[in-house]
């Protein structure tokens, strides 16, 4: 009884491990005929976080890539050229992005935009450098591998229009306090450098728990010293608490806050009493107030057009995916239709491009654009409000 | 000395928050002899339901009662469906049933009302109060008398009503208040409903100063857990004394050591009452009362 179990195990196995090599052989099939069958088209890969807690700002990055699609249909082929942007939702965890991207590749992509957020991109990364795919990041990270392209600015760019701000209104002392967490701890290193350079000294330093309920005592501590600003870093619902306990203190010096808190949420918290409040965000926010330029008149087609396909108004989030994009679609008019002429002519021959995000200069700096794209804004009747 | 006060207040503050939560966590461990980990939960579900009923356009009067009743009814299910097919188990599985409530419920919290902070009204406008140098908000005044309210409030429902003898009878010794008729499922539900509506007050009192997001239960949940171990895990009175002590801690520590360690000092002296006084700060070491 026991052999006759024992040789049904076996027939069993081999039957299991017959099919899964009978499967993997089909699938290798449809994989070549599908690549001969799409000759005229070229495909660009998005990985964003459509669902779960990051969707807060992947989902306008998913409409975006939904709206990008639109265009380019509208304008028809380049060069014989269909293009087709594949957009992957990782829903907010790292190892779905790793697979998309494994499934992006074996697609045959020229290039890569993604992912929302930083962990997710810094998992992606080496796979890009293996494969030598252009990634075009649209989250704030640290790399120096010459297929990483940085959508996002840089934790030093934010800080220029600050230190800009100081220097124009004459402040020489201020006091930095930030959050305790991943993001809060990255602006003052950044911040203290180029302050150094321009005369400007930190006088107090304060930290708080991201989590924290009330930061009166952080204010209490860093009034001793007489600050002529306060610089907050620190994501939402910490940003506007911290900004609160400011006014009940009644200080009568500027706040500064980050770009974590240039959203509709920090809005809504500091809500009529907002006043000495500014924040570090994009010019796409104040489009209407901006001195004509082309910056103003691009800013302008991308608001529109988003806003009239979703009746809801795009954020510097999807401003980066969109340069990721278009950045590539601009390599592919120029002639380029493959991952290595992408990359080349970006590092050699496409001089400035003016993106939403600000201008890219990929000869100067592949790590952030320039800091013409932000901007030190006010708060006035509960809207942002252009200062420069 | 007024940054003296200014700390003591903002102690004050913050511990009453916890303390509200605290109160919470004591009523069902008396009653069920669970920890409940979902009851920071109920205030994030009391705080966010209010937010959405004022932005429906209820004034902030009708909004709090609505959004005590939502979550008091969202405790009565909670219970029904997930602590009483189980009440047979032991404690540590219906703390981690409770845990397991806690994380779909923040799950909710986050489907429905997204992931950005939402600002609640105060009870009533009104500037911050300048107190010799210090700061007071006046919503933390509110809370102060909340937290008053609740403790006579609780202390005349327990000591007093027949209900509240009922309740804690059930605890004390289940089998015997079977045997007096008292129906211990049914006293467990009741404690579930009354201490989600008490996580919801704590919700929408606390919501005007700290914003409420979907998230918001965890970190509050923990320290009102804190607070209700410093009182020795069965006294309201404790708690609320715990709570502000732990805020009082908290403030001091930040104020005149370092905001880096004020969590870390929080913790170690909570690990000193666990290591000196297992059965809590303010209850005498007496036993089983009987």
């Amino acid at each position: 009884m026991k052999k006759i179990l024992k040789g049904k195990l076996v027939a069993i196995l081999s039957l299991v491990f017959l099919v899964v090599i009978a499967g993997c052989g089909i699938e290798k099939e449809e994989e070549t005929s599908g690549e001969k069958k799409e000759g005229g088209v070229i495909k660009i890969g998005v990985i964003v976080a459509e669902t779960g807690p990051a969707s807060t700002l992947g989902s306008a990055q998913a409409k975006t890539v939904e709206l990008l699609q639109k265009q380019l249909d509208e304008a028809g082929p380049i060069d014989g050229n269909k293009i087709q942007l594949i957009k992957q939702d990782y829903e907010t965890n790292d190892t779905k992005a790793v697979v998309a991207m494994d499934k992006l590749i074996s697609e045959g992509v020229v290039a890569v935009t993604g992912a929302t957020q930083s962990s997710t991109t810094m998992a992606i990364i080496p796979k890009a450098i293996e494969k030598k795919l252009p990634l075009f990041t649209i989250a704030p990270i640290q790399s120096d591998s010459e297929y990483v392209y940085s959508m996002a600015q840089s934790t030093t760019v934010i800080a220029i229009p600050i230190v800009e701000y100081l220097k124009k209104n004459n402040i020489k002392k201020v006091a930095w306090v930030n959050a305790s967490d991943g993001f809060g701890v990255t602006g003052k290193p950044a911040f203290e450098a180029l302050a150094k350079e321009n005369g400007i000294e930190i006088i107090a330093h304060e930290e708080f728990d991201a989590t924290a309920t009330d930061m009166t005592i952080q204010l209490t501590k860093v009034r001793k010293s007489n600050p002529e600003a306060i610089i907050v870093w620190s994501r939402t619902p910490g940003a506007g608490i911290i900004a609160r306990n400011f006014k009940a203190l009644n200080f009568d010096i500027p706040m500064i806050q980050s770009t974590a808190a240039a959203n509709q949420g920090f809005l809504e918290q500091v809500k009529d009493d907002n006043e000495n409040i500014l924040v570090v965000g994009s010019k796409l926010s104040v489009i209407d107030q901006l001195p004509d330029s082309d910056q103003k008149e691009m800013l302008k087609a991308f608001n529109d057009s988003y806003v009239k396909e979703f009746n809801s108004k795009p954020d510097l989030f999807a401003a980066h995916l969109l340069d990721g994009v278009n950045v590539v679609v601009n390599a592919i008019k120029a002639g380029n239709v493959t991952s290595e002429d992408i990359h080349n002519y970006l590092q050699n021959d496409l001089g400035t491009y003016l993106g939403a995000t600000g201008t890219f200069d990929f000869g100067v700096s592949q790590a952030s654009p320039e800091p013409d794209g932000i901007s030190v804004l006010s708060i006035e009747n509960n809207d942002w409000k252009f200062t420069e | 000395m007024d940054l003296f006060l200014q700390y003591l207040i903002t102690g004050l503050t913050v511990g009453s928050i916890y303390a509200l939560l605290a109160v919470g966590f004591v009523t069902i461990y008396n009653v069920t002899g669970v920890l409940n980990l979902a009851q920071g939960e109920f205030a994030m579900i009391g705080a966010l339901s209010c937010v959405t009923l004022v932005n429906l356009g209820i004034p902030i009067f009708g909004a709090i009662p609505l959004a005590i009743l939502i979550t008091a009814i969202i405790g009565l299910a909670v219970e029904r469906l997930a602590i009483n097919p189980a009440r047979k188990a032991t404690p540590i599985v219906l703390v981690v049933i409770t845990l397991g409530v806690s994380i779909f419920l923040k799950g909710m919290g986050l489907i429905i009302w997204g992931t950005s902070p939402k600002s609640l009204p105060p009870l009533v406008e009104s500037k911050s109060i300048e107190f010799m140098g210090a700061v007071v908000n006046s919503q933390s005044l509110w809370i102060l008398v909340v937290l008053i309210a609740h403790l006579v409030v609780l202390y005349w429902f327990f000591e007093k009503t027949f209900l509240g003898s009922a309740l804690r009878a059930s605890e004390k010794n289940p089998r015997a208040a079977s045997l007096m008729g008292i129906n211990t499922s049914t006293m467990s539900m009741i404690a579930f409903t009354i201490a989600a509506g008490l996580g919801a007050i704590a919700g929408v009192m606390i919501a005007p100063l700290t914003d409420a997001t979907y998230e918001m239960g965890f970190f509050i949940g923990i320290k009102g857990f804190v607070a209700m171990i410093f009182g020795g895990m069965h006294s309201i009175p404790g708690a609320v004394a715990g709570g502000l002590l732990l805020g009082v801690i908290e403030a001091f520590s930040g104020g005149y050591i370092s905001t880096y360690y004020s969590d870390a000092l929080a913790f170690g002296f909570l690990l000193l009452v666990l290591f000196f006084r297992p059965q809590g700060l303010f209850t005498k070491a007496t036993g089983e009362r009987v």
